[in-house]
C-alpha cells in the first residue's frame, strides 16, 4: 500500500507513449460505422450479389479490421515488435483455415 | 533462507520509473501473445464452422434463422463499446480518474447489452429449432459465437474488476498499464466479431 501512497499524487504513466486524442477515437469510430453500414447494406439492401459481394464484404472487414488495429490497439505507435507478433497469429490463423479447406476438398 | 534475507531481497529490488516502464512493456508483451495465440483459436472454430455450415440436415438453416438487423445491432453496440473504452483510456492517461470511471462504466453496460442481445438471438434460434444437436450447423455456430460471447463476457467482468480496483486505492503508475491490457483485449474482441459478423452473418444470409 505504501507504494500506492508514494506515487498516489502523480498522475498514472501514460499507458501508451501515443494514442492519438479523443477526436481520433471519434472519427476512427464514424469510419467503422461507415464501413459497417456498407457491409450490412450490401447484404441486406441486396445492393451487390453473387460473385461481386465476397471481395466487397472481404475489403470491408479488413478495411475495419486495420483501423482497429492500427489506431485503437495503438499499433501505429506502438513497438514493431507487437505488429509482427499479430501479423504471426494472422498468419497462423490463415493457414489454419486453408489446411481445413484443402482437408475438405479431398 | 532467514525472514531477514527475505527482507533484504526485497529490499533490493528493482523499482522507480525505469523498472516500471520495463515491467510494462513486458507484460504489454504477454498481452499481445495472448492475442496472438487466441487469434488461432478463433481461426480453427471458424475453420470447423466453414467446413460444416453447410450440414444442416432437417434444421433450419442460416438464411432462414438469421436476423441481420439485431446482429448489425448488436455490432454496433460493441463497437460503440470499442469507442468509450478508448476514450477511457484517453481519460486516465490526462489522470482524469472520474473521467475515466464514466467511460469504462458505459463499456462494461454495452457489454453486457451484446452479451444480453446474443443471449436472446441464442434463445430464439433455440426455439426455432437450432439446438446444439440439431446439425453440424448448429453445433460450430453455437460453439464459435458462444465462445466470442464468454471471451466478452470475461472482458465485462475484466473491467468491472478495474473499476472496482479503481475506487479502493489510486491508480498508480505500477497499475496504468492494467487499463491498457484490458483495453487491447476488448479491441481484439471486437476485431474477432468483425470477422465473425462477415462470415458468419452476412455471407451466411447470402448463403
Amino acid at each position: 500500500m505504501s507504494g500506492a501512497l508514494k506515487t498516489a499524487g502523480h498522475a498514472p504513466a501514460p499507458v501508451s507513449g501515443h494514442s492519438g486524442g479523443q477526436h481520433l477515437h471519434l472519427v476512427v469510430a464514424g469510419l467503422l460505422a461507415v464501413l459497417t453500414i456498407g457491409a450490412f447494406g450490401a447484404v441486406w439492401g441486396g445492393l451487390l450479389s453473387g460473385a461481386a459481394l465476397f471481395p466487397v464484404l472481404a475489403f470491408l472487414a479488413v478495411a475495419q479490421i486495420t483501423l482497429q488495429l492500427l489506431f485503437y490497439m495503438r499499433l501505429r505507435w506502438d513497438r514493431r515488435l507487437f505488429t509482427m507478433l499479430f501479423l504471426g497469429g494472422v498468419v497462423l490463423a490463415v493457414l489454419i483455415d486453408l489446411a481445413t479447406k484443402s482437408m475438405l476438398v479431398r | 533462507m532467514s525472514h531477514g534475507a527475505d527482507t533484504a531481497e526485497l529490499a533490493s529490488a528493482p523499482s522507480g520509473p525505469f523498472h516500471e516502464a520495463t515491467a510494462a512493456e513486458n507484460n504489454k508483451l504477454g498481452i499481445w501473445v495472448w492475442l496472438a495465440s487466441d487469434c488461432a483459436l478463433f481461426a480453427a472454430l471458424i475453420a470447423t464452422y466453414l467446413t460444416l455450415h453447410n450440414s444442416v440436415q432437417h434444421a433450419p438453416t442460416a438464411a432462414q434463422l438469421f436476423d441481420l438487423r439485431l446482429t448489425a445491432t448488436a455490432t454496433f453496440v460493441l463497437l460503440l463499446s470499442s469507442m468509450s473504452m478508448g476514450i477511457g483510456v484517453e481519460a486516465l492517461q490526462r489522470n482524469d480518474v472520474p473521467g475515466m470511471r464514466r467511460w469504462l462504466w458505459l463499456t462494461v453496460a454495452l457489454g453486457a447489452v451484446f452479451v444480453g442481445m446474443q443471449a436472446f438471438e441464442f434463445t430464439t434460434y433455440w426455439h426455432h429449432g437450432l439446438t446444439l444437436s440439431a446439425s453440424d450447423f448448429g453445433a460450430s455456430f453455437y460453439t464459435l459465437v458462444g465462445f466470442h460471447g464468454l471471451h466478452v463476457s470475461f472482458g465485462v467482468a475484466w473491467i468491472l474488476s478495474l473499476l472496482i480496483f479503481s475506487y479502493r486505492r489510486p491508480i498508480t503508475a505500477a497499475d496504468a498499464w492494467r487499463f491498457e491490457a484490458a483495453s487491447l483485449y476488448w479491441y481484439f474482441v471486437d476485431v474477432v466479431w468483425v470477422v465473425i459478423f462477415t462470415v458468419v452473418y452476412l455471407m451466411g444470409k447470402v448463403g
